[in-house]
């Protein structure tokens, strides 16, 4: 068919879906009626059908780009995500996380192992030569350690614990979105775990060592138990990633990269309700040393719990499966 | 006509492909560069209005201080792509937005996936993502592989295009030429500041021959049009008789 011909047989059409476009752009599709929206789903076919055959029959002509232009703002309008609300989306994801949990039970695992592997070696580390300790925690926290001070102490005294809880909270979740991002490079995640087990380990056995191990552990168990889970949690959406482009089975590298990070962005995401609690409580609870310390301690192991319950055992209710 | 130097191509459930053109490096460094500023310029405000309260109650200003902070190193980016459809100020500003690599709109997790992984991308100052998306077909960096995403460059909206690209209603079909020809003349406008400069005179000088025996030949040769050389001959054709008549609103 003649160009002309052409373009003089359809553009009352094309000229159809460029109005409604543009009302889609001013009052937006909820003034259209049902009729409307059926209309600018029939002429985005009409105007894909055209594109093709304008490309053949009329290749590197200015119909061709026009009609492009047209059909690619038609596709962006049908093919929208349905938004959800945020209730939806966090009911979803009190259910989606502790599945996802459940399905990456072995990089939660190979977290735990290189945190703890880092621990013990810090702490045996440290056993044998203090020096190891001051690699780790710098000289200048060994030395105040080693001269009896309780370093808690001099933090709080200077910082309202309201602003204390804040800075702890905000560190830790750069910590652990930090932890989850550096996956992609497939050793930082991993680096990341085993030094901050070090670190534990270190301080643990500085502590014993220095006779504070009575005032630092009940102020560590209130948010030290899901504060430590947030950061295992977080390492092994790190290690989802990595194991996504590195092992990506019969997909692609860039499949498996794509969905390692899916999964890996909710697994992680398991951490940030609890470092939501543990941030307040290491500002507000851990240093109370009125309360008793055996309360303390256990006031953690039931965050710990209420935690790894939810991830363990948590499962949608039957009659609140989405629509 | 300006083809795109990079493009991405959607294939839509319809069999019908669709040319989509991808942001480069520059623009893109440009976005970045526009949110930077507006993170600046909020924290600025921000320091006039609070650092006179720091007196009153410190504890508050302090948390502000660190929600905002954090707020601008981890959600600026992914709240505003989650909930603009793609598009933080800065990429609005450059006509830039986020999708899939399918041309669908973005949700949330590949808001957060992109934007957790730029830190990853801004090492070295963004060196790492500038040497991915050179390296990657789809001007890709980490954090936009990770998400299956791509930023694209959307152009701008023009409402009653066809007339602009020269195809008039019947009643308007003045020029007297085909639509072949139209495109014929067009082409050669679009390209002629890139061709030799022999070429460019011959090209322009056989065109014009034939353009104006063909329309003597129809009748539709008239007075303005018999005065011009040949490029400027070419010109008026393709603006068409559009001068003559009160353009739209």
């Amino acid at each position: 068919m003649d160009l002309q011909a052409f373009v003089a047989a359809n553009r009352a059409d094309w000229e159809r879906l460029e109005t409604l476009l543009t009302w889609l752009r001013g009052p937006g599709l909820s003034s259209f009626s049902p009729a409307e929206v059926r209309e600018l789903g029939l002429l985005y076919k009409k105007v894909t059908a055209d594109l093709s055959r304008a490309r053949a029959e009329h290749p590197g002509s200015r119909v061709v780009e026009w009609l492009n232009d047209i059909a690619l703002r038609a596709h962006n309008a049908v093919y929208r995500a349905p938004r959800r609300s945020a209730k939806a989306i966090l009911a979803g994801l009190l259910a989606a996380i502790p599945l996802a949990v459940r399905r990456h039970a072995g990089a939660v695992g190979a977290a735990a192992t290189l945190f703890f592997t880092g621990a013990l070696l810090g702490g045996f580390g440290t056993a044998v030569d203090e020096s190891v300790a001051e690699g780790i925690m710098g000289d200048q926290f060994v030395h105040s350690v080693r001269d009896g001070k309780y370093w808690i102490e001099s933090v709080f005294d200077v910082v309202p614990h309201s602003v204390a809880s804040t800075g702890i909270l905000a560190n830790n979740l750069s910590v652990a979105i930090t932890a989850f991002a550096l996956g992609i490079t497939g050793v930082l995640t991993p680096l990341l775990l085993f030094y901050n087990g070090a670190m534990l380990g270190a301080v643990l056995v500085l502590c014993w060592r220095y006779h504070l191990s009575a005032r630092f552990l009940p102020f560590l168990m209130p948010h030290g138990i899901i504060e430590i889970s947030a950061i295992l949690l977080a390492g092994a959406g790190g290690l989802i990633v990595a194991d996504g482009w590195l092992h990506p089975g019969d997909a692609s590298r860039g499949q498996g990269l794509r969905d390692g990070a899916r999964e890996g962005l909710l697994v992680a995401g398991a951490a940030v309700p609890a470092l939501l609690v543990a941030g307040p409580v290491e500002g507000l609870i851990s240093p109370m040393e009125e309360i008793p310390a055996l309360l303390r301690v256990a006031f953690g192991v039931a965050l710990g719990l209420a935690l790894w319950g939810w991830l363990t055992l948590y499962s949608r209710p039957a009659r609140l499966i989405e629509r | 006509m300006p083809v795109p130097s990079e493009a991405d191509r959607i294939e839509t459930p319809e069999r019908v492909d669709l040319a989509v053109d991808l942001a480069g490096p520059g623009s893109r460094g440009l976005a970045v560069l526009v949110d930077s500023l507006i993170l600046a310029g909020a924290v600025l405000v921000l320091a006039l209005i609070l650092l006179p309260l720091l007196a009153v109650n410190a504890s508050l200003v302090l948390i502000i201080g660190i929600a905002v902070a954090f707020a601008m190193q981890w959600l600026y980016f992914a709240l505003f792509e989650g909930l603009r459809d793609g598009q933080t100020p800065g990429k609005r500003a450059l006509g830039l937005r986020v999708r899939k690599t399918g041309g669908y709109p973005i949700g949330w997790s590949e808001a957060l996936i992109r934007n957790f992984l730029r830190i990853v991308d801004s090492f070295l100052g963004y060196g790492v993502g500038l040497l991915v998306i050179m390296l990657t077909e789809r001007n890709q960096r980490l954090g936009d592989l990770a998400a299956g995403t791509v930023v694209v460059r959307e152009r701008p909206w023009r409402a009653g295009g066809l007339e602009e690209i020269g195809y008039r209603d019947e009643a308007g079909a003045g020029s007297g030429l085909s639509a072949a020809e139209l495109e014929t003349v067009h082409a050669f406008l679009a390209r002629r500041d890139g061709l030799a400069p022999g070429a460019r005179e011959r090209i322009a000088g056989e065109l014009s021959r034939h353009l104006r025996a063909a329309l003597t030949a129809r009748g539709a040769m008239h007075g303005g049009l018999l005065v011009l050389s040949n490029e400027p001959f070419l010109e008026a054709l393709a603006a068409g008789p559009r001068g003559r008549r009160p353009s739209g609103a």
